[in-house]
């Protein structure tokens, strides 16, 4: 029993990437795939229910409790700082970019219908939270290893985080080009975006070059906020930034922007053996956020710290302890971001997904599977996965999914259940990445993927 | 539902709790978790600078320590100094050798017989000279035994400055008109074995005073004075310093013209002859001086120099300097006629064995002011010190180890000589004498000199830090002092006890080259500690040794340039347990 509510937990714990579970992306019933390739379209209509349409929370990361937490000899577990763990078996489980990203979407309203005999429209509205951050492995190298050697380099550069928050309400359409070739389907939609907040820090060069006669330390840094509900504070005597306070007050619209998805699909249905083969390819979120110039904030920091020791040390002078306060002073133009001229509005992009997939539907379509790239491109970051997926639909009310995918050497199982009944109330739920193996505290042990995606609809019209 | 979909599901879901697990391994629930951390596991480095160039005057602390300086070249010696005034008091010879003179008459008669009346008709205006019957003596005893006993081993003769001879004739006569307008009286007196000189009188041939004067009509005559210059004399060794001379009065003669003379043919003529021998006040006659051997001491001169200044890491317990070319310089400067010996005894306290020499000063000749006379000690003959008489002294020994302080002895005694010297009695004697003890900075093989350097008021969190970690403190080092160091860090308490904590030596080697800068790692490794120390202070110890040449000097141009760097060889191992619990 415990291990069946563990099981529980684990499912609970399924992650994704989107906000959408893309185990679904080949599962035709599935209301909301065309989220992912605008292209699709589900069996049937649908009205989702009111922020209850489309949920989504998760956290992701490329690190888990087996990275962070060993066992040790004496019987207890040590984090991975701890000395009885080496470097070697530490550092090897890295990957050379180490993230920590979550997500929450969610929409508030769905609506899905078909118009004439093949075109489908949708409207979506909704608000995501996002967050993306980026720790190089040659940080944990640094802190974990320190110098293996008398010459060492670090090299730090893209540590940075980006949180976003912005609200989007986006028209779609799919239509069926069979008169032009047979099984062509293409797709596109159409956002408006609304940026919330925008809160942004980054390292685009941070170089630490350490040896025993030097340290040198080249930092160049940029940081912004978009948008209103917090703002940075500033030291009253240097302007450098000392903090970060919230202001529900301007909390609002901070810029807007748009975006699009394009989507295509083409089954091969000319009575051969291949019929049921599908391709498809989409491109989601391809747009901008402009944040108006009032609503924007820009900082940055611009260091170099070369510290080769102290000259001239004499005990009980003063000679030192200036030096000392001038190197504190150097150091702290690593971090000291100062406000920069805004000279105009901001725009920013949002994180552009890609997904290209290839499926095969048989046993009349009861079962499918399929092979689908996905390729995420956020500001600080790319990632890219494939994951192949099998359906099968016993009913033609319900569907199950599973998925294996593989990202970065890493892989993970998902699956997905979707209840369309013609009428009545569609329901999905699912992960792409089930966490199979936990620590009794509920903490994935290989990647610390945390979320759950959820939706309900109310389907209208009749199946197609 | 048909059942093949509960048939899928079931082995779905089955599959999940199969391959679902949970890793008790990974329980960190109930104190589990171990918060030690170690930060740069391999190691971390970082420099922390380097010193102020460290000259050895400030790494000895030389400086401001008055017995060190450098010479022309910039090499290290200190000198310690001992300076004696001494008076040489011969006074006492003044009365030793002073004499009583002498104070005689002698009484002359004679009678001018009748029948000369027409012999005297006769001749012309050529005085006539009447003899008188002399070998009268006059004898000049004194007693200079008390000189003998104070030390005069041989006397030459003496010197005066106020010693005369007296001559006075008074005359009388039968005659009844008394004497004449114009006659003579001519006297000649030997001197005793000529050992007496007058030089600077007239009427004087050596060995005689030969008087030749004219009395006044009343028959009185004072000769000049006669000044004795010295008295010579013919000692052999063990006579007795008691002396007779004897002047022997050899011609007396009155002068008279014939025409005078014939008066008194058939009177009588009287002369009462003075013969002094005195001072100018009458009073005993004191000599000048005297040439002679005298055999004389003074009082013994102890002198000490305090060696309380000297940096007391020359003195420290297991110190062994060892230095090889250390010397000594004695001036001597005396306006002493007399050469001296000197009897020196140099003895570092506690030390069972003094060091003796026996010198020998030269004496001041009569022309001079003074004369200074320099000696050199050494173990071996020094070149540069060639106008110096050397003499072999193995200087080293003193300073090994280094004293409280140095006794000085001086025995000074006068030197037997075959030859005279001429004793100034009217000067005041000195002697001075001034030592050095020079001690240049160059050391053998025995050497070993630690020399400490606290540094307190450390940072509290030090021996905190030591738990966390081991320290490997590690540098490099330019160098152009000739000798081998060895490094180690000790640390002490707030009570300046010394803890439990320590370095290892490690050994730097010196430059074997005078004044060629040469570069040396080194690496001084703390271990990490269980237990937290409470450090207040470092003390670094130096200790110098020799693995080089002998006798390689230290110059004011040695230095140490320190480049020194911190590592933690096997990262910082924090508990922050302890933090949470906090």
């Amino acid at each position: 029993m415990k291990k069946i509510l563990s099981a529980v937990i684990a499912l609970g714990f399924a992650l994704s990437l989107y906000c959408q579970p893309r185990t679904g992306y080949f599962v035709e019933s599935f209301t909301l795939n065309h989220q992912m390739n605008p292209a699709f379209v589900p069996n049937q209509g649908y009205v989702g229910i009111p922020m209850l349409s489309n949920i989504g929370v998760n956290i992701n990361s490329n690190l888990g409790a087996s990275h962070i937490l060993y066992p040790l000899e004496s019987g207890k577990v040590g984090l991975f700082l701890h000395p009885q763990v080496s470097s070697d078996e530490f550092l090897g489980k890295l990957s050379d970019v180490n993230y920590l990203d979550g997500i929450v979407g969610l929409d508030i309203i769905n609506v899905g219908w078909f118009t004439g005999k093949s075109s489908f429209w949708s409207i979506d509205a909704g608000v995501k939270v996002s967050l993306n951050s980026s720790l190089p492995k040659e940080f944990f190298r640094f802190v974990k290893q320190g110098m293996s050697g008398d010459s060492n380099e670090f090299n730090m550069s893209n540590i940075g985080a980006d949180g976003d928050v912005y609200t989007y309400i986006s028209l779609g359409y799919s239509s069926s080009l069979d008169k032009l070739v047979k099984g062509l389907r293409i797709g596109g939609k159409v956002k408006f975006l609304a940026g919330l907040m925008n809160i942004y820090a980054h390292y685009d060069n941070l170089h630490v070059s350490a040896d025993s006669q030097k340290w040198n330390v080249v930092g160049n840094g940029t940081g912004y906020i978009l948008g209103g509900g917090v703002d940075f504070t500033y030291d009253s005597q240097t302007g450098v930034v000392n903090g970060l306070q919230f202001d529900p007050s301007s909390f609002g619209i901070g810029g807007v922007g748009g975006a699009i998805d394009l989507g295509i699909q083409y089954r091969i249905s000319e009575g051969c053996a291949l019929d049921g083969l599908r391709f498809s390819a989409a491109v989601t979120d391809l747009g901008f956020i402009s944040y108006f110039k009032n609503k924007s904030t820009l900082v940055s920091s611009d260091g170099f710290v070369e510290y080769d020791g102290f000259d001239e040390i004499t005990q009980g002078e003063d000679i030192l302890e200036d030096q000392l306060d001038e190197l504190l002073d150097r150091a702290m133009t690593l971090v000291s971001f100062t406000k920069q001229p805004v000279d105009d509005n901001q725009i920013t992009r949002i994180t552009t997904k890609v997904n290209a997939g290839i499926d095969y539907s048989f046993l009349k379509d009861k079962m499918n599977v399929g092979v689908l790239y996905t390729g995420y491109f956020s500001k600080i970051r790319e990632r890219h996965e494939i994951m192949a997926s099998f359906n099968y639909a016993p009913a033609n009310w319900f569907d199950i999914a599973v998925s294996y995918s593989f990202m970065n050497l890493r892989s993970s199982f998902g699956w997905l259940l979707t209840f369309t009944p013609k009428k009545g109330m569609n329901f999905y739920l699912g992960s792409d990445y089930t966490v199979l193996r936990y620590t009794p505290q509920g903490i994935p042990l290989d990647k610390a993927y945390f979320g759950i995606n959820l939706g309900l609809s109310v389907p209208i019209g009749d199946k197609r | 539902m048909k059942p093949l979909s509960y048939y899928l599901l079931l082995p779905i879901l089955s599959l999940v709790i199969l391959l679902s697990s949970c890793a008790r391994e990974y329980d960190i629930s109930n104190g589990n978790l171990d918060l030690n951390i170690t930060l740069g596991g391999d190691s971390l480095r970082l420099p922390i600078g380097s010193t102020e160039r460290l000259s050895l005057g400030d790494f000895l602390d030389l400086g401001e320590n008055e017995y060190f300086h450098t010479d022309t070249s910039g090499e290290y010696y200190f000198e310690l100094g001992l300076s004696l005034q001494e008076q040489i008091d011969l006074s006492e010879y003044i009365d030793d050798i002073a004499i009583d003179g002498l104070h005689e008459v002698i009484y002359k008669d004679t009678y001018i017989p009748e029948e000369i009346a027409e012999i005297l008709s006769k001749l012309t205006d050529e005085y006539v000279e009447v003899e008188l019957e002399t070998a009268d003596t006059l004898m000049l005893s004194y007693d200079l035994t008390v000189a003998q006993r104070d030390g005069i081993v041989d006397l030459d003769s003496i010197l005066f400055d106020n010693a005369h001879i007296i001559l006075s004739v008074d005359m009388e006569t039968t005659y009844e008109y008394g004497f004449p307008e114009d006659y003579y009286v001519n006297i000649e007196i030997s001197l005793p074995l000529n050992y007496y000189l007058c030089e600077s009188s007239g009427a004087f041939t050596p060995g005689k005073i030969i008087l030749h004067g004219e009395p006044d009509k009343e028959g009185h005559l004072i000769f000049n004075e006669i000044d004795i210059e010295k008295v010579a004399f013919d000692v052999e060794p063990g006579d007795e310093f008691k002396f007779e001379d004897l002047f022997v009065l050899e011609h007396l003669s009155v002068s008279f013209l014939p025409a005078d003379l014939v008066h008194y043919a058939g009177e009588h003529i009287y002369l009462d002859i003075h013969f002094d021998i005195a001072s100018s006040d009458g009073e005993k006659i004191s000599p000048k001086g005297f040439y002679g051997l005298v055999d004389r001491a003074l009082d013994p001169i102890s002198e000490s120099i305090a060696l309380s200044e000297i940096p007391s890491f020359l003195r420290e317990d297991g110190v062994n300097v060892d230095f090889v070319n250390a010397y000594a310089l004695l001036d001597v400067y005396t306006n002493s006629g007399i050469p001296f010996e000197i009897g020196l005894e140099v003895l570092p306290e506690g030390s069972p064995d003094a060091l003796e020499c026996l010198i020998h000063t030269t004496a001041c000749d009569e022309d001079s002011e003074a004369i200074l006379s320099t000696y050199v000690f050494s173990e071996e003959y020094m070149e540069q010190f060639a106008s110096r008489q050397w003499y072999q002294m193995n200087i080293n020994e003193l300073l090994n180890p280094i004293p409280e302080k140095i006794d000085f002895v001086a025995n000074v005694s006068t030197a037997l000589t075959a030859e005279h010297h001429y004793v100034d009695l009217q000067k005041d004697y000195f002697i001075d004498t001034d030592f050095k003890l020079v001690v240049p900075m160059s050391f053998g093989e025995e050497l070993y000199l630690p020399v400490c350097d606290t540094i307190s008021g450390l940072p509290e969190g030090l021996g905190e830090i030591l738990t966390y970690a081991a320290i490997e403190l590690f540098g490099t080092v330019e160098t152009t002092i000739p000798l081998n160091m060895e490094l180690s860090l000790q640390f002490l308490d707030k009570e300046g006890r010394l803890l439990d904590i320590q370095t290892d030596p490690v050994v730097i080697e010196g430059t074997s080259e005078q004044g060629e800068p040469v570069l040396r790692d080194f690496s001084l490794l703390l271990d990490k500690r269980d237990e937290i120390f409470e450090i207040d202070a470092v003390v670094v110890k130096f200790v110098l040794f020799n693995g080089l040449a002998d006798g390689i000097p230290l110059s004011e141009d040695c230095y140490l340039d320190l480049n020194l760097g911190l590592m933690f060889p096997e990262g910082i191992t924090l508990d922050l347990n302890d933090y949470l619990n906090q």
